[in-house]
């Protein structure tokens, strides 16, 4: 237990340096270019980047030892967060104003992978909790694993304006290589107990897709609820986009920013709730009972104009959304063959940031609106 | 939803102009979001996921396969 704690912590150490590099990357990209296009085309990047990776990411954590693999995703993030920093400083200061910039599109996309290649972790930890934990306890640390990921993006949230607006590229990059050395140095001293890994299925492929489909159609509904969860996904993106819209058809922008730093909260205290009470006998039925509630939320919340309305039903929304993400991984953890978890998360998450651009586009930084805002 | 008959039918009560669009929006997206879910609920799917989930014994922490599972027998011989 005290090693899942100490690769908990982690897991946020680095997915708070990723996602600062990354929002702070948009936010530069804005108030150089001063062009929209230019960070929404940084979005749909990232967006196509990340659905692709994640079969490749999924096959290497099947064919290689975890723990190597997060090893790995800080070395090149590290490389590439160096290589990135000595574009920026050998760059003459105004080679980055122009959206047709050649010098943006080498530096901004070669960020973005070095952000990527992090997201191995969220692929690498569910089966690493598969190992380290026992069953009957691993929904509790699928809860704690919500929980990192979500305290990380409200930190991030919260220090990226800031620390575009007083530091610059520069210290962030500074701030990047640092945070990744850390994190690089601490990840290497937490000893992983790992059995040899077992290559049932011969010679490791890079993007084994059919082995994928093998494995997931062996199980009967489990393709069905990675569609479901895709669907749904999708239907969540769609109303995501719309909240800022028409939270700001209520209030002023700086309350809106306001109230949905306390908002976030929410999704903390459900991640919380999960690790201290876990899902119960059936994780499909918590699953399904969380989805019950979202969408019964969703269809009161804005029955009148009321703000009080809206921030009590998403203030509820946000506690139970971290019950779906746990109760997909219980289950892919306990019916998948642990040799082929890897590419089952992989998939998953390629399906489900696919199937769901626009959230994608919302949780991604939206310079317009955040920068409005401060 | 500004003008025409939606808004004859529910404007009066439910409130008019984009920004009640968008909120119409909003409630429609959480009525199918909920028939969805209602339906999935009543499927084989989630019969069968229940089922497997309750009745295997879990994976033992994965010891090196002496006797690989049926299900992963049936994978090989597709290799």
């Amino acid at each position: 237990m005290k090693i899942f704690y100490h690769l908990l912590g982690n897991t946020l150490l680095a997915s708070i340096t990723n996602f600062t590099v990354w929002f702070d990357l948009t936010f530069f990209v804005y108030l150089e270019t001063r062009s929209v296009l230019a960070t929404s085309l940084l979005a749909g990047i990232y967006l196509i980047a990340v659905a692709v990776s994640g079969f490749w990411f999924g096959s290497l954590v099947d064919h290689y030892k975890k723990k190597h693999c997060m090893l790995a995703s800080s070395v090149v993030s590290l490389s590439i967060y160096s290589l990135g920093f000595a574009i920026y400083l050998l760059a003459p200061p105004d080679a980055f104003k122009s959206p047709a910039s050649l010098t943006l599109w080498i530096f901004a996309p070669l960020l973005l992978m070095g952000v990527i290649s992090g997201n191995i972790r969220g692929i690498a930890m569910p089966t690493l909790i598969t190992l380290l934990i026992p069953e009957e306890r691993r929904d509790r640390a699928n809860g704690l694993l919500g929980t990192a990921f979500g305290v990380s993006f409200l930190i991030v949230s919260v220090i990226s304006g800031l620390l575009v607006g007083l530091a610059g590229m520069f210290w962030i990059l500074v701030v990047g290589i640092v945070m990744t050395v850390l994190a690089l140095v601490h990840l290497w001293l937490i000893p992983v107990v790992e059995q040899a890994i077992v290559h049932i299925d011969g010679k490791p492929q890079r993007i084994d897709i059919r082995g994928t489909l093998a494995a997931i159609s062996t199980i009967p509904g489990l393709f069905a609820l990675i569609v479901f969860t895709t669907i749904n996904n999708f239907l969540g993106g769609v109303f995501m986009s719309l909240m800022d819209p028409y939270g700001l058809s209520l209030v002023s922008v700086e309350v809106w920013g306001l109230l949905w730093g306390m908002l976030s909260l929410g999704f903390i205290f459900g991640g919380l709730a999960i690790a201290r009470w876990g899902l119960g006998r059936n994780p499909l039925r918590a699953m399904f009972s969380a989805n019950i509630t979202i969408w019964a939320i969703c269809s009161v919340m804005t029955i009148q104009p009321s703000i009080a309305l809206l921030m009590v039903g998403m203030f509820i929304y946000l506690c139970v959304v971290p019950y779906i993400e746990a109760a997909e991984q219980t289950i892919i953890q306990k019916v998948v063959p642990p040799e082929r978890q890897g590419r089952v998360f992989g998939f998953a998450q390629s399906m489900e940031q696919a199937a769901s651009p626009l959230t994608a586009l919302l949780i991604g930084p939206s310079p317009s609106s955040s920068l409005s805002r401060s | 939803m500004t003008t025409g008959r939606g808004v004859e039918l529910i404007g009066g009560w439910f409130g008019s102009g984009p920004d009640r669009g968008i909120a119409l929006v909003f409630t429609i997206t959480g009525i199918i979001g909920l028939v969805m879910t209602l339906l999935a609920l009543r499927s084989r799917f989630y019969r069968l996921l229940s089922q497997r989930y309750l009745a295997s014994a879990g994976h033992p922490p994965p010891a090196p396969q002496a006797s690989p599972a049926p299900h992963m027998a049936s994978i090989e011989a597709e290799h």
